[in-house]
């Protein structure tokens, strides 16, 4: 499940935000978004993640350009291939854990009892299968982070995308968190994004992107080969 | 298969849970405006029907009115009287002829043959006697105003119903002996003589005027001025007198307007009026009232709308990252504005339900405080042996007016904000809130 992105650019009215991005993040890898607040990370996350569309450029995704898809057809592209855990968690306060967790199954029309199921199987996996029935405002934040995660794994997506998954995280909790990404990424062969400034996170990373004021270099986190990619050209380590 | 309804119905029911505050104030608000008119409209209908039970309650539930078309241009005013009549089930038994007789209106009532008529009762007002009438008299009298004893908001209804008068005057049941042409006879020679006694001083006045405007009075102007004296004759109008068995059919009469008469295209040219009581007035002014109110609601609806939907939009700003969420999770924009719309159909729903709830306690307030009181006025001015019956609480269409009126509150808004549920305008709210 490569991901490619070429000459992509955002903007916000008249304002930019993403400039000239070229990227490619390979299939199975755990790649990491670094950078501060506002450098353009969490927008980058939703361009992939197609919670945005890009102003100009192209997404890849395994040879879709996601661009050209419309409607239905970009909703269930999106639905199965990419699961996303925001930051914040945005677990619905009304909503128990359980449902919070099956809300893609919702929109998939997918039966109450299998969707049920597939919850209690993803909390377990996790956990948390014993604040299922609870709200969010019970649970604690690693809980909480977690239930996110489950969420993202529901349809079992070939990427997962994780904006600042530790934010808001004790260090103990931050690192279960990270492990249960890795994890993650390493039994299901997933694709997984983290768009972070820990940098507990780049130990666990296979690829670092660097991401400043909109602009993106690719620092290589494989020990066998490093490559860091400046702004103006390529330097190998 | 995408979002199912039952799914769609929880995610919408979240909503409310989770604006609590916000929608009970939607909720209320609404609730109490729309509850106002509802019960009104509930306490309208309830008096209308009171009033009119009352109103025709010695004349053993029938209406009668005096009726008539004027000018058609669409036939014999007859014709097309008798016409409509038939149409709302009314029967015409006789006709009254008003003479005005010099500051006095008398009214001479001719039965057709074989229809039953009233003749011996007192109806509504107070009535003068006629000692050398000896034909059934009917004593008619002014229109005046009913008030309950105490303060009572019903007053703001029953001073339109009963501020107007009724016409003033004698009416006499023609008996046939011909007692009523000798009387209606002597009083026209009466005032001839009168007018013929005055007609010296009449005239002064009239040359002295004329003169002021430069003008004469030529010989023949003197006696043609004598000779109007002597041959002084009334003014006679004449109308029919129907009958209708209930007062539902005499309301569909007065007030549909389905010919041209009817819509008064010529001025005057469908008239009816009050006999032996004020039906037809309670039928115009209660119907006046329902416009008024119509007025209201449909004031209030757009009231509730532009509230609703600044609400709405403000709710919506602020929920931002949940549609964001819901995105991210594969709904599509359809299912984002079903679950939006639920949201405001079922707070609507809940809106209605209060709005009800209020009715009935504005009625139920209404009905302790006044329906002993209005009786016992209702039986003074009807002047009934007993107590007529008070129900303060009636059913109409309205109604459902109301209800409709309430729940098109939640399409409309939803229209007028889809514009923030774009990809565009959520990205530009979640930045705002980052």
């Amino acid at each position: 499940m490569t991901i490619k992105l070429e000459n992509l650019n955002k903007k916000y009215g008249k304002k930019p935000v993403l400039f000239d991005i070229n990227l490619e993040i390979p299939t199975g890898s755990f790649t990491m978004l670094r950078g501060v607040s506002g450098s353009g990370k969490s927008t980058l996350m939703s361009v992939i993640g197609g919670i945005e569309t890009a102003t100009s450029g192209t997404v890849t995704i395994d040879g879709q350009d996601v661009g050209k898809l419309k409607g239905k057809a970009r909703t269930e592209f999106y639905r199965h291939k990419v699961g996303f855990v925001f930051q914040g968690f945005y677990l619905q306060p009304q909503l128990s854990i359980g449902e919070n967790i099956a809300l893609m199954g919702m929109f998939a029309g997918m039966a109450k009892k299998e969707r049920e199921a597939r919850a209690k199987e993803l909390a377990e996996k996790l956990g948390i299968a014993e604040v299922l029935m609870q709200k969010p405002a019970e649970v604690s934040g690693g809980q909480a982070e977690r239930a996110c995660i489950a969420r993202a794994m529901f349809m079992n997506p070939e990427i997962i995308l994780a904006d600042e998954p530790t934010n808001n995280l004790d260090p103990e909790n931050a690192r279960n968190v990270i492990e249960m990404l890795k994890r993650i990424q390493v039994e299901m062969g997933a694709t997984m994004i983290v768009a972070s400034h820990d940098a507990l996170v780049e130990k666990y990373a296979t690829q670092v992107v660097e991401v400043r004021e909109g602009r993106v270099g690719v620092v290589g986190a494989d020990e066998s080969e490093k490559v860091v990619r400046t702004y103006d050209g390529v330097t190998t380590v | 298969m995408g979002l199912r309804l039952s799914d769609a119905l929880r995610l919408s029911w979240a909503n409310i849970a989770e604006y609590k505050g916000r929608s009970v104030v939607v909720v209320a608000t609404v609730a109490i405006l729309f509850g106002l008119v509802m019960g009104v409209n509930f306490l309208l209908r309830g008096l209308e029907v009171t009033l009119f039970d009352a109103s025709v309650a010695k004349t053993g539930g029938k209406v009668y009115v005096e009726t008539s078309f004027r000018k058609s241009r669409y036939g014999s005013n007859e014709e097309r009287l008798n016409e409509r009549l038939e149409k709302y089930h009314g029967e015409k038994v006789g006709t009254l002829k008003k003479y005005a007789l010099d500051g006095e209106t008398v009214g001479v009532i001719e039965v057709e043959l074989g229809k039953e008529f009233p003749t011996e009762e007192e109806y509504v007002g107070w009535g003068t006697e006629k000692q050398e009438m000896n034909a059934a008299h009917l004593s008619v009298g002014g229109g005046t105003t009913l008030e309950l004893k105490r303060a009572s908001v019903l007053n703001l209804v029953l001073g339109g119903v009963y501020g107007n008068a009724i016409e003033e005057g004698d009416l006499v049941v023609d008996d046939g002996s011909g007692e009523i042409e000798e009387y209606i006879k002597t009083r026209i020679e009466e005032i001839q003589r009168k007018k013929v006694a005055n007609a010296d001083e009449m005239l002064a006045m009239d040359v002295a005027e004329e003169a002021e405007g430069g003008q004469e009075f030529t010989e023949e102007d003197i006696a043609y001025f004598y000779e109007e004296a002597e041959n002084w004759e009334p003014e006679v109008s004449e109308e029919s007198i129907a009958v209708f068995e209930n007062y539902w059919d005499l309301k569909d009469y007065v007030l549909t307007r389905d010919t041209p008469e009817a819509k008064n295209l010529e001025p005057q040219a469908f008239g009816v009026g009050n006999l032996f009581s004020n039906t037809v007035d309670i039928i115009n002014e209660v119907e006046m009232m329902r416009t008024v109110l119509k007025f209201f609601e449909v004031v209030l609806l757009v009231v509730a709308v532009i509230v609703a939907t600044l609400t709405f939009a403000h709710l919506i700003d602020n929920d931002a990252a949940t549609v964001a969420l819901y995105r991210s999770m594969g709904a599509s924009t359809g299912n984002i504005y079903l679950i939006y719309f639920l949201y405001l159909v079922e707070l609507y729903l809940l809106a209605v339900l209060s709005c009800i709830m209020i009715a009935f306690i504005i009625v139920g307030v209404m009905w302790l405080g006044n329906a002993g009181a209005l009786a016992e006025r209702l039986k003074e001015f009807y002047m009934l042996k007993e107590l007529p019956k008070v129900n303060l609480f009636g059913f109409n269409n309205m109604f459902f007016g109301i209800i409709g009126a309430i729940m098109l509150v939640a399409p409309l808004s939803l229209l007028l904000t889809m514009r923030r549920f774009s990809a565009k305008h959520i990205a530009k709210k979640l930045k705002e809130d980052q």
